[in-house]
């Protein structure tokens, strides 16, 4: 073909096979290789090829083409030359096109509320209208004139070209900018060009329209400032110009922060609908095994205990609403609905897997037919080790001693890492009583007692023998005398014996807490809290302090309930077995001795829930009473410390009240003489207001314990002239 | 070969996850084995011990002027060395009950 559209694509100078050229532009052509080699450095020289055609392509056979016509079917040399006619098919199809551009367009009239929609997330309420034209984006509802041109002008012109009509299509969006586009012309051929988009995109899409939706939004603000203005100053608008001006700027950030959030979800939304419902189950379910549990006290203990702790604290509190709210502290109104759904979800979920769980355990070690070894599937409660310690003496010997042992019948050491085991195992079984406690089952309705019975006195079979073993690791009821201190003191020197005393208590039979009481007050002064010298350093006020706090109040319980001669009955066993000037020293010591005489004092006079009891226990007490004045005679003013503070005071003052309350006349008389420069040092120091009002009535307020048991008052204390 | 020695499970693993999980929403201080240290509001926590952090304030803020500008994170459990947290919000007697259990009783690791 001599044709390329347009171009004469004969080849200069090119006959036969081989380029030739005269002497004259040889010798020119030399000159310029030369001298170009001598600019750039380069040797041409190697890429003369001279003489090296090989007329290879002599031999070529073209010969014996007779048949190809049969051979190939007749080849596309009906119409004009070889090529598609691009512009003649088109402008056979052209009413059609015309008529499906025109349906089109109605149908996107008609759908220009969603279409809208669909252009508001790229436009933005019309602000960027403006840039999306500079983008080249055409808007659908402009190009009323047709896209596809005109085709009468065009498919002459093909005709003309031979060919090459589909090529100018004169487009009223981009007009002659295409046309020159695509010319080659090179670089300064460009630059026109590109100008003449612009000021052809300028000129035809953007001008009308744009100025047109300007002019609509300034107008709409306008109104919607003038609103504003109407209702921020209640209904008479303010026309000055810097409060227009105010508004139209605040209009302008809050349009420009929408704008902002529209496009950061705009831009979300593009990769939403990505998964399926099933494909997020699915992933969901994954995670959600590995954290299943069926036993959620088991396996999740310290969350659950801690959240129903908070829970009941708060209710007893008073918190008004709903518990559950007050858990999540980040929680929105949004949120806390949304995850109410999500939890029952989730909750099923949880359910299938469990049964799913239950029915195929995995396994923590794989073994595939024909390894040679097992291998150990990972996982978080399965780690892989850092280090690999081979342990085969001591492995059979720990696994061995998990559940605790008995006590050994024979002579009981009381070296701490003993006392502490004991501890430890009392633990233990306090955990297991609460735990059975949590799985009680309930009461049988009617009909089901039978069953349901059935698995009450299995439970209350189980509860009795870890309540027994607890109650035997407590080392009570040890015999006196064997080993000083007594296994169970030893256990209460410990703070950690204390702290688990009150959760003993609530285990044991009423007969087993006498029994712990019994044991308590005949060995009550070897404990480590008894000891006078205690009060100096800090750690020993915090251990008198948790005594008082844990071992103190559960027993007060009791003792308050008791009989008139079990008190009777722990007193005597009390003064008998300790030395009361050496136990009243200290406070818990004073503490139960103030229990005692007072729970006495009120069975004695009948206000307990028992009758009041006969002469010959009266008796009793009073002897009992006597003997401890006795003992404590003289000793009553050491029994105030020294440099104490005001709250130290309080349980002495207490303690003699209660004497007084037990006291004849003379004994009242001797109370008084003894303590009588304790109470005039307090009422003087609350009288000269040194110190602040709350402290002077609370030092009144000690001192008149005691008095009012006597039946006198602070302000009958005439204070003596000095 | 040792991998029969080392099958052993991780009863306490559940017990820290456990006891994150009511530190949800305090405030708490991460340092990290690279001695970064991390102060923000414990926002989640997973089985590994993972620990998202909101509202992050780098303890030491000369020495990490990257982290200006952070202000939520996510740190993978293996890198803490320390978790810093409000005392009242422990429960310690509570603590102490959770610890003895997870020794006696494992958490069912061998059910995975």
């Amino acid at each position: 073909m001599s044709d390329f559209f347009g171009f004469n694509t004969v080849m200069p100078g090119r006959q036969g096979g081989r380029i030739a050229l005269n002497l004259e532009e040889q010798q020119e052509l030399d000159r310029q290789v030369q001298k170009y080699a001598l600019e750039t450095g380069e040797d041409f020289e190697i890429y003369d090829y001279g003489e090296t055609y090989d007329n290879l392509a002599d031999d070529l056979e073209e010969t014996r083409d007779d048949l190809n016509d049969e051979t190939f079917g007749g080849a596309g040399g009906a119409d004009e030359g070889t090529d598609f006619d691009f512009a003649k098919n088109t402008h056979q199809v052209a009413p059609a096109l015309k008529k499906e551009e025109e349906l089109y367009i109605k149908q996107s009239d008609h759908s220009g509320v969603r279409r809208s929609s669909f252009a508001s997330l790229w436009e933005n309420d019309g602000n960027n209208q403006q840039e999306s034209f500079m983008k080249g984006l055409p808007e659908p509802s402009h190009a009323a004139s047709s896209i596809w041109g005109s085709f009468g002008n065009t498919t002459a012109k093909g005709m003309d070209l031979g060919g090459n009509g589909g090529f100018a299509v004169h487009d009223p969006v981009f007009g002659q900018g295409t046309f020159a586009l695509s010319r080659p012309a090179g670089f300064g051929g460009n630059q026109p060009s590109l100008e003449e988009i612009e000021a052809q995109l300028s000129r035809t899409a953007g001008a009308q329209p744009h100025l047109q939706m300007q002019q609509e939004r300034k107008m709409m603000s306008l109104e919607e400032v003038e609103a504003a203005l109407m209702n921020i100053n209640g209904g008479r608008p303010i026309y000055s110009e810097a409060m227009i001006a105010e508004q139209q700027a605040k209009q302008d950030r809050l349009e420009q922060r929408r704008a902002e959030r529209q496009a950061k979800q705009a831009d979300i939304a593009k990769h939403n609908g990505l998964m399926t419902q099933s494909d997020k189950d699915f992933i969901n379910r994954i995670q959600i095994s590995q954290l299943v549990t069926d036993d959620p006290y088991a396996d999740d203990f310290y969350c659950q205990v801690y959240t129903a702790l908070r829970n009941r604290h708060l209710q007893q509190m008073g918190i008004p609403g709903n518990i559950m709210d007050a858990e999540g502290n980040q929680g929105d109104s949004r949120r806390r609905g949304g995850n109410g759904r999500t939890e029952q979800r989730m909750q099923q979920q949880v359910q299938r897997i469990v049964s799913d769980a239950k029915r195929n355990p995995k396994r923590t070690n794989v073994t595939v037919e024909g390894a040679l070894g097992k291998i150990a599937v990972n996982s978080v409660l399965n780690p892989r080790q850092l280090l690999q310690v081979s342990k085969r003496g001591s492995y059979t010997e720990s696994s061995g001693s998990n559940s605790p042992k008995p006590p050994s019948p024979g002579p009981v050491s009381t070296k701490s890492h003993t006392v502490l085991g004991w501890i430890e195992n009392v633990y233990t079984y306090v955990l297991a009583l609460e735990q059975k406690r949590r799985q009680q089952p309930p009461p049988p309705r009617m009909g089901e007692e039978e069953i349901a019975g059935e698995a009450i006195r299995r439970w209350n079979e189980e509860y009795g023998v870890l309540a027994r073993k607890m109650w035997n690791e407590l080392r009570i009821t040890v015999p006196i005398g064997i080993v000083h201190p007594h296994p169970f003191i030893s256990i209460l020197n410990y703070s950690k014996g204390k702290k688990v005393i009150p959760r003993v208590l609530r285990h044991l039979l009423p007969e087993q807490t006498l029994t712990l009481l019994t044991m308590l007050v005949a060995n009550f002064e070897s404990l480590n809290v008894c000891k006078s010298e205690v009060y100096a350093d800090v750690q020993g006020n915090q251990e008198i302090e948790l005594f008082m706090n844990t071992i103190v109040p559960p027993l007060l319980g009791f003792v308050s309930e008791a009989p008139f001669r079990i008190v009777v009955g722990l007193l005597a066993l009390f003064i008998e077995r300790n030395n009361m000037i050496w136990v009243a020293r200290s406070k818990p010591g004073l503490a139960f001795l103030t229990l005692f005489l007072s729970r006495a004092e009120i069975l004695k006079q009948g206000q307990g829930n028992y009758p009041i009891p006969e002469d010959r226990e009266v008796n009793q007490w009073n002897e009992l009473y006597h003997r401890l004045f006795n003992q404590l005679q003289t000793h009553f003013s050491a029994l105030f410390m020294p440099k104490a503070t005001m709250a130290e005071d309080v349980h002495v003052w207490r303690f003699l009240a209660a004497m007084a309350v037990g006291a004849t006349v003379d004994q009242q008389h001797v109370l008084v003489t003894e303590v009588r420069e304790q109470v005039l040092e307090n009422v003087i120091a609350a009288q000269t207001t040194r110190m602040s009002p709350e402290k002077a009535a609370q030092r009144i307020g000690n001192v008149n314990l005691f008095l009012h048991a006597l039946g006198l008052d602070a302000s009958q204390v005439s204070v003596p002239s000095m | 070969m040792g991998t029969l020695d080392s099958i052993r499970s991780n009863p306490e693993a559940v017990l820290f996850y456990s006891f994150f999980k009511t530190l949800v929403g305090q405030p708490v201080t991460v340092e990290l084995k690279n001695d970064l240290a991390i102060t923000g509001v414990l926002v989640s926590v997973d089985q590994f011990l993972n620990i998202k952090l909101d509202n992050i304030k780098v303890v030491d803020e000369e020495r990490y002027p990257h982290m200006l500008a952070v202000k939520n994170c996510f740190i993978r459990g293996s890198v803490v060395r320390y978790v810093q947290l409000p005392a009242p919000s422990v429960d310690t007697a509570l603590l102490q009950d959770a610890a003895r259990r997870e020794r006696q009783q494992p958490a069912t690791g061998a059910r995975k």
